[in-house]
């Protein structure tokens, strides 16, 4: 639920992401759900000389199993605000 | 998984956990994400080799091996040379 939530917070901002192929893509964030399966427009493929599979594709969906990392820019989340939302989440947690 | 709806009868490319990308028209999904595609194409890229272009007909794929579906852009797409590209294997995605 935390995470999104969180994500929820990121649509409309470009995030990179790193997948478990070692595929790094950068885009704007459009939608997510509940598994954080993401999906992107006018994306941007990290090395694409290496990658000309994806030369024509400038939006994608990209399921959330097959992300390694998401990179965020600095103060893109309220770490505070988190940081709240987490110790609520637990604790509704441990009261059920 | 609403998202992928936008996608429906565009032509789609679909890179699989296991590095494979199928270009085809994306004609039907769920909510777990399996997948099929109609006059897919795998396209095989190689080091040496220029890419190898698979006719495969209706293609369907468990949404579990599905990395990530990407909407193509048709003329950018037709105006690849195939014949001169070159690229390394995608990884294999294994968990």
């Amino acid at each position: 639920m935390i995470f999104y939530q969180l994500f929820k917070k990121l649509v409309g901002k470009v995030i990179t992401v790193e997948l478990k192929n070692d595929l790094i893509i950068t885009g704007l964030l459009e939608k997510v759900d509940q598994y954080i399966n993401l999906q992107f427009a006018n994306i941007k493929i990290f090395e694409p000389e290496n990658h000309p599979q994806f030369a024509s594709t400038e939006s994608c969906f990209i399921r959330g199993k097959s992300i390694r990392y998401v990179f965020l820019p600095e103060n893109t989340i309220d770490n505070e605000l988190i940081q709240e939302s987490t110790k609520e989440y637990h604790e509704k947690r441990k009261q059920n | 998984m609403s998202f992928l709806e936008e996608y429906i009868n565009k032509k789609v490319i679909v890179l699989t956990n296991d590095g494979k990308t199928i270009v085809g028209d994306f004609i039907a999904f769920d909510q777990t994400s399996n997948i099929a595609l109609s006059k897919a194409i795998e396209r095989v890229y190689s080091e040496s080799k220029p890419v190898k272009e698979i006719e495969l007909g209706v293609y369907i794929t468990r949404g579990n091996n599905v990395c990530m579906v990407g909407l193509l852009n048709q003329d950018v797409d037709e105006s690849l040379n195939f014949e001169e590209t070159r690229a390394t294997p995608i990884k294999v995605i294994l968990d």
